[in-house]
């Protein structure tokens, strides 16, 4: 324990200070009273709450309540950090901690000037101030494209606040959804059908049909975009086509899974070759669906009423049980039910 | 947009609208005048609006009209056009005006140029008639319309009206507006812009941010009540008993 004090950041700390934050350093995910006083011997609680209080106004530690009692414990800045707030007024900090919390989700100017309990002109030039040193900066969200929302500079906003990869300069890119929607259908629809005979169409054992990882991977060689997607992405899309009733979903029948689940990656070799989508299934939830586009006949309406004869019966109402034109002799029924 | 606190009659207008119960529904209203003098924000808006029309061609903004009315032959013929310079102007008001909010990227069809007629038509039907219905009343409009006068000489105006979506309108997230309206009258010799704009709220939705430290003006008296709203919830208005049933003890 050397009696000098040395010189971290702005500021200078005393030796005891110095013991004080490397024990707390060490301590990564925060150490209590009980830590620290087990570290050291001798010292007391007020010392060390004493020495504490000021690593924390010279900005090298936090409080914080750790653990499902909530006990009182430190948790150490980054080197960084402490240089970065050690230089602040106490009103920046104010600000600075509030933008911190929010993360990235960021938090509303409003929101920030009235939790900060600064009076309106004050905390506009804190703001600016901060903008200005690039500690702060300002995003709009998707969502509500007027709201001023801040952030740490050195954050990227959530999906939530940029819209991920539908949105592009905060629109929605409507074009590029319904491109990527018609090149996945097509490539739905090639591999549902046989390629040889238009009319025919697989048995029912038939597995190769495409699932949302297999158009994943379809989608990022084929080089349609050069957005980046991920397999979630892909399922909204495979959604909506699948709510449109351009396709179908079967499930991958259960044994394939328990096989898969047998043998992870080193026997290939027994898989079959129209094996569907079944090498890359690693996720056992994501993956159970296999898609399949819908062929013309289903998608017309059918409606019950005018299925049977009787929606469409010239005599619906003069026919009855008693009468010479009865549901027993009906010719109606006939043809329909011989064609 | 420079605020212009010079004008005393607008003070007292802004004294008195600013909040007003009804007993079922809570007023605010302002009217505020600014010089269309750049600050740095403002130039920093007036570069992206630059940059977003790079053309020097009028924008095209919405119809006051709506597009199935009679009186508008075809949807898109005869739709106003302002110039790149006066959206900016009226760009840079709003951000001036909601201070919490950008509207940077607001599209030229979210303002409309309306005729003083509807302005005056809108803002008697649904600010004034809350004020009362006898001469009282009146002359209370009779003295809006002459302090906005006076800071902008009604006659050399033009008109524009903001027409946001419903989700669109600040400060209105969480409840809808009853009705609101937010008027500019630009007047471009003097370089000066006047916003008048008021929203009304229902009794029964939580505390706006006007408000904080209000001072409320009943509808009938004009005597200045603190928090008339009796007993309720600061937070959250009143409650549905509380409005149905009404005030039991004042």
């Amino acid at each position: 324990m050397s009696k000098r004090p040395a010189k971290a950041g702005l500021t200078v700390l005393s030796s005891d200070e110095q013991t004080l934050l490397a024990i707390v350093r060490a301590h990564a995910k925060g150490a209590d009273l009980d830590d620290i006083k087990g570290q050291l011997d001798g010292w007391d609680d007020n010392q060390i709450l004493t020495h504490m209080n000021a690593l924390s106004q010279k900005q090298y530690v936090d409080f914080m309540s750790m653990g499902k009692s909530g006990k009182l414990a430190f948790k150490a800045r980054s080197a960084e950090e402490a240089t970065k707030t050690g230089g602040m007024k106490d009103e920046e900090r104010v600000i600075y901690r509030l933008v911190k919390e929010a993360k990235n989700s960021g938090i509303w100017i409003k929101q920030l000037k009235d939790r900060s309990g600064l009076h309106t002109q004050l905390a506009n030039t804190v703001i600016k101030n901060l903008e200005k040193k690039n500690i702060i900066k300002w995003v709009k969200p998707v969502k509500t494209p007027h709201k001023k929302v801040y952030m740490l500079f050195e954050l990227e906003p959530s999906t939530e606040l940029t819209g991920g990869a539908w949105y592009t300069d905060n629109e929605m890119d409507m074009d590029f959804i319904e491109q990527l929607s018609t090149q996945v259908y097509k490539y739905i629809v090639m591999k549902s059908f046989p390629a040889k005979n238009k009319d025919a169409i697989f048995p029912p054992s038939h597995s190769a049909y495409p699932s949302a990882s297999d158009i994943h991977k379809f989608i990022s060689k084929s080089g349609l975009t050069t957005v980046p997607l991920s397999v979630a992405d892909v399922q909204a899309l495979l959604d909506r086509l699948y709510y449109d009733g351009k396709v179908t979903r079967i499930q991958k029948s259960g044994h394939h899974e328990f096989d898969d689940s047998d043998r992870m990656d080193t026997d290939d070799d027994f898989l079959d070759e129209d094996g569907g989508g079944r090498e890359v299934v690693r996720d056992m939830d994501t993956d159970i669906w296999m898609y399949k586009a819908v062929r013309g006949s289903a998608l017309e309406e059918r409606n019950a009423w005018t299925d049977m004869p009787c929606g469409r019966c010239p005599v619906f109402d003069f026919c009855s049980e008693t009468g010479p034109v009865n549901p027993s002799n009906c010719r109606y029924f006939k043809d329909w039910l011989s064609a | 947009m420079k605020y212009l606190t010079d004008f005393e009659s607008l003070e007292n207008i802004n004294n008195q609208l600013s909040c007003i119960d009804t007993g079922d529904c809570r007023i605010f209203g302002r009217v505020e005048a600014y010089s269309c003098k750049n600050t740095d924000d403002d130039k920093r808006l007036k570069r992206h609006v630059d940059e977003k029309y790079p053309a020097e061609v009028p924008l095209e903004i919405g119809s006051w009209q709506s597009p199935n009315s009679p009186s508008s032959p075809h949807h898109g013929i005869l739709n106003d056009r302002v110039t790149r310079k006066t959206f900016f102007y009226l760009l840079a008001t709003l951000n001036a005006a909601f201070p919490d909010y950008d509207f940077s990227d607001l599209n030229p069809d979210s303002f409309s140029k309306v005729p003083s007629s509807l302005v005056a038509n809108t803002v008697n039907t649904t600010l004034l008639v809350h004020l009362g219905i006898d001469s009282a009343a009146h002359a209370v409009g009779a003295k809006i319309w002459a302090a906005i006068d006076e800071a902008i000489s009604l006659s050399e105006c033009e008109m524009y009206s903001f027409n946001p979506d419903g989700d669109e309108e600040p400060d209105a997230e969480e409840q809808g507006n009853l009705w609101s309206f937010y008027y500019f009258f630009t007047n471009r010799r003097q370089k000066r812009i006047v916003f008048f704009t008021a929203r009304a709220v229902s009794c029964l939705a939580p505390m706006q941010p006007e408000e904080k430290n209000a001072i409320y003006l009943v509808d009938d008296t004009d005597r200045s009540v603190e928090d008339l709203r009796f007993g309720a919830d600061h937070d959250t208005g009143l409650s549905f008993e509380q409005y149905t049933m009404g005030q039991l003890d004042v």
